[in-house]
């Protein structure tokens, strides 16, 4: 197992690697002149020029900036942002805490519901309240984040008027306040995907022969179900969740947007749109990041959970 | 489960919520305070129930941005979003009535000696808001700052006729014109009037106008937060000069929300107090709400396309009358605009800017021009004349307001009928603010757009003022607001007669002169004169004039 995680680690870090070098000449083949952008095109002197470029480093070569870039990375430090012309990291900071906040909580959410649905349709298989819950399913797969937004907005102001859905917050009561609808609009998609899987995992399960065996041993059913079933069932939903959580980053683009939140989602496409080059390749070598540490979590989980993948 | 259970149960959920977090809300934050700012320290806002029954959300004014404000610094101050934030901390010498009449500010007197000097006596008892009283070597720096070629002030066209301003007395500053200018009157009481704290200034060089390095100035409310794109705070300015001031807001609490369906639903629940930019196609959507008043402000606002006649092949006049004419502008401003905007009339200004001159003799006036009615066959007359019979691919720059996404979709179908392939590029509001001053340059440093869609409205009651800073050509580089990039002699020469004249007869009969050469040029073609709406809600009253997106500030609101 030991010598598993660590051949995981060792391609992570490969991994993020190759990302870096392909984020950062990827964002410099773009025409736009960063000292355009931080200059916002304001009519300027040559001496100034010149200083911007001393201060972001751009009169250096590439392999020289780009080790800088790294040499930061590993230091805390993500460099100053186009513009704003203020450190990173203090634009980004509370907007992680958005995001991440976001993301896992209507990854729970998602979870929660998914779960027992899946197992629910998978038990009552081909009956009318396995079609309900296709259905159900159906709906929300086929519901955008975006348009699930609008709709929990217009319930809101008319159901509970005096619940925020803008602004910021001041505590984590509020935090959580704040966060709650965005994360159940955010959590749709997921909610359908993966009670899905988590169905059709299911299914093949209890029909496996080993079900079959513990049934005539005489174990009880939900012993079977929840003990044997749904732990092996459970492996593929996880797979699915650990891949979708990077897409729900960027889909949390659009529900920061409709909820006016102020997240790393949000702020990555600003940053794209304005050609805050520094600011996009911080942000994408993260997500690549937090990306990786997932699927590599998650690859070391399903080899805790079953043994037979450490030895593929 | 059926649809209506998964929304009752949804509705379930979040009674829930409301109740748990609403109990655990923490101090002062009542079920609708989630405004609260973050981090804002306490200093500003502590007036509580302690005073009487006012709580933090009483006396905090939630105002809606729809985009992210450009700079705090007043040189950059030239929009209708972030003027809106900066005349609350940065005032001018002078200020603009409703009526159109000049009332003195931070200026106490002043007189206009001849055509070309004016003198103004400064207040003596002014403070910035750390306390350190304004001097008037504040009040020339931060006028200088708008003049010179180098300078990258959005209104320093407005300086073109300074020659020099200089101290003449201890509270007293002379300026000098090289010319009679008849803009100038207005000048101090715009953003090119306002007074920073030049020591404050030198110290921030670097950041200045930005969020972490602020402003200084002596306006009711102090610089408190900034958050890009969330929100931003102000809160009371303790030292604040002009005690008679009623002020009923100890915080100012702006929070950008782009969206326009989660505005009007922030709106319509209390959330947020003010939106001074309802587009619209959302005035519809606020009718029912009992809780807002929608004002509708018959403005200088023209809603333009512009093209970017330095480039091919909109430097050809052909390929823009063509255009023109392929768009019908009066059924697009009828369908886009309802009764919250007339089609443009040829004039560069509407009648709510015929305020030089009889408004009679404009109408009349206007009435025998021709803003090309939409002619399909002119159109391809047009097209065919020009260097481009066979028609082009070119691009259209336009901001994500809903309501101009429309007219761009019209407009690109309406071209298409004549070979013109339009693709739309959408830009967020301040983005189409750099666009629109000449910012956003290609690599050949030429401006990076083939047409855009603008609105302008004059900076005071003058019709020249829709006409001049958009079309004179010493506007047309990086930093100015000659969007097409128009150059004509002609019109310039006419340009500089009518600003140095002071005799209004005169000028009328030169900006008809001028009008006729730019709507037969076409650098900009007016699709609509169009109204400036807010919605506020009835717990507060404000009066407001047609200049009110300018230079509104939180005093002139006060709480019903």
């Amino acid at each position: 197992m030991g010598k598993f995680i660590l051949k995981r680690i060792g391609q992570l870090i490969l991994s993020l690697f190759i990302a870096s070098i392909l984020v950062f000449i990827f964002v410099r083949l773009s025409d736009t002149d960063p000292v355009a952008v931080i200059l916002g095109g304001k009519q300027t002197s040559q001496e100034t020029i010149q200083a911007i470029k001393e201060k972001f480093n751009l009169d250096k070569p590439l392999f020289q900036q780009y080790l800088l870039w790294i040499d930061g990375l590993f230091h805390g430090d993500l460099g100053l942002s186009f513009k704003y012309q203020t450190s990173i990291n203090e634009l980004i900071g509370p907007r992680i805490l958005t995001t991440l906040g976001l993301v896992s909580a209507s990854s729970v959410i998602a979870l929660v519901i998914a779960i027992p649905l899946g197992i629910f349709c998978a038990v009552k298989k081909h009956t009318l309240w396995d079609r309900a819950g296709s259905i159900f399913s159906l709906i929300l797969a086929g519901c955008p984040s975006f348009f699930v937004s609008i709709l929990l907005i217009l319930l809101i102001s008319a159901v509970a008027p005096t619940y925020p859905f803008t602004g910021t917050y001041a505590n984590f009561a509020e935090y959580c306040q704040r966060l709650f609808v965005p994360s159940l609009a955010l959590a749709c998609t997921m909610i359908a995907l993966a009670s899905r899987v988590m169905r059709s995992s299911m299914i093949d399960q209890i029909n496996a022969p080993y079900t079959m065996t513990a049934v005539a041993k005489g174990v009880p059913q939900s012993r079977i179900l929840f003990k044997h079933n749904m732990k092996n069932a459970v492996i593929p939903v996880i797979a699915i969740v650990s891949i979708q959580i990077g897409s729900m980053v960027v889909g949390a683009v659009l529900v920061e947007n409709v909820f006016s939140l102020s997240g790393l989602g949000s702020f990555l496409v600003d940053s794209i749109t304005s050609s805050d080059y520094a600011v996009v390749q911080d942000i994408t070598i993260m997500l690549v990041f937090l990306f990786l540490v997932i699927s590599t979590l998650a690859d070391i989980i399903y080899a805790a959970i079953d043994p037979r993948i450490r030895l593929k | 489960m059926k649809k209506k259970n998964i929304v009752k149960s949804l509705a379930a959920a979040l009674s829930v919520v409301v109740c748990l977090t609403g109990c655990s809300g923490g101090t002062g934050s009542s079920g609708s305070s989630g405004s609260t700012p973050a981090g804002s320290p306490s200093d500003g806002s502590s007036v509580n129930d302690a005073t009487g029954g006012v709580s933090d959300s009483d006396t905090t004014l939630k105002w809606a941005l729809e985009s992210d404000i450009v700079s705090l610094d007043p040189i950059y101050a030239y929009d209708t979003t972030t003027n809106l934030v900066v005349v609350q901390l940065v005032e001018s010498l002078l200020y603009i009535n409703t009526d159109g009449s000049i009332s003195p500010m931070l200026a106490s007197d002043w007189k206009c000696v001849d055509d070309k000097t004016y003198v103004y006596t400064i207040r003596d008892d002014v403070s910035f808001s750390d306390g350190t009283p304004m001097t008037v070597e504040d009040v020339i720096f931060s006028m200088e700052r708008n003049m010179g070629s180098e300078s990258d002030s959005y209104v320093a066209w407005m300086f073109d006729s300074v020659d020099s301003i200089e101290k003449t007395g201890d509270w007293e500053i002379t300026v000098h014109l090289k010319n009679p200018d008849a803009f100038w009157q207005y000048v101090p009481a715009t953003t090119g009037g306002a007074v920073i704290s030049k020591a404050y200034y030198e110290e921030h060089k670097d950041n200045y106008g930005t969020a972490s390095g602020g402003v200084m100035a002596t306006g009711a409310y102090k610089f408190d937060h900034w958050t890009n794109g969330s929100e931003i705070v102000l809160t009371a300015n303790e030292n604040y000069w002009d005690k008679s001031a009623p002020c009923d807001f100890k915080t100012i609490d702006y929070t950008i929300i782009t969206e326009d369906t989660t505005r009007i639903a922030a709106l319509k629940t209390g959330q947020t107090d003010l939106s001074v930019n309802v587009s619209v196609d959302m005035i519809g959507q606020l009718a029912d709400a009992t809780n807002l008043d929608i004002n509708s402000v018959h403005a200088y606002r023209i809603d333009h396309l512009a093209f970017n006649t330095e480039k091919a092949p909109f430097n050809d006049k052909n390929v823009r009358k063509a255009i023109c004419y392929a768009i019908d502008a009066e059924n697009l401003v009828n369908s886009v605009y309802g009764e919250y905007g007339v089609p443009g009339s040829g004039l560069l200004f509407g009648d709510a800017l015929y305020t030089i001159g009889s408004a009679e003799d404009w109408q009349k006036f206007a009435d025998t021009l021709d803003n090309y009615s939409y002619n399909i066959e002119k159109a391809k007359e047009c097209l065919a004349a020009s260097a481009y019979p066979d028609g082009f691919d070119c691009r259209l720059a336009v901001s994500n307001i809903s309501y101009y996404q429309s007219m761009a979709v019209y407009i690109q179908s309406a071209l298409s009928a004549i070979g013109i392939n339009v693709s739309v590029e959408q830009h967020t509001y301040d983005e189409m603010i750099t666009i629109q001053f000449g910012n956003m340059l290609d690599a050949d440093g030429v401006k990076d757009y083939d047409m855009g869609l603008f609105d302008w409205q004059a900076d005071f009651p003058d019709p020249a003022g829709n006409v001049r800073p958009i079309l004179i050509s010493s506007n047309a580089g990086a930093g100015g607001s000659n969007t097409s990039s128009f150059r004509s002699d002609a019109a310039d020469e006419l340009f500089a007669k009518e600003n140095n004249s002071v005799d209004e007869a005169e000028r009328v009969e030169l900006i008809k002169e001028y009008s006729e050469i730019i709507l037969d040029e076409v650098p900009i073609y007016v699709l609509a004169f169009s109204n400036q709406s807010f919605a506020v809600n009835k717990r507060m009253k404000v009066d407001l004039g047609p200049l009110y997106f300018w230079d509104l500030t939180a005093k002139d609101f006060t709480l019903a």
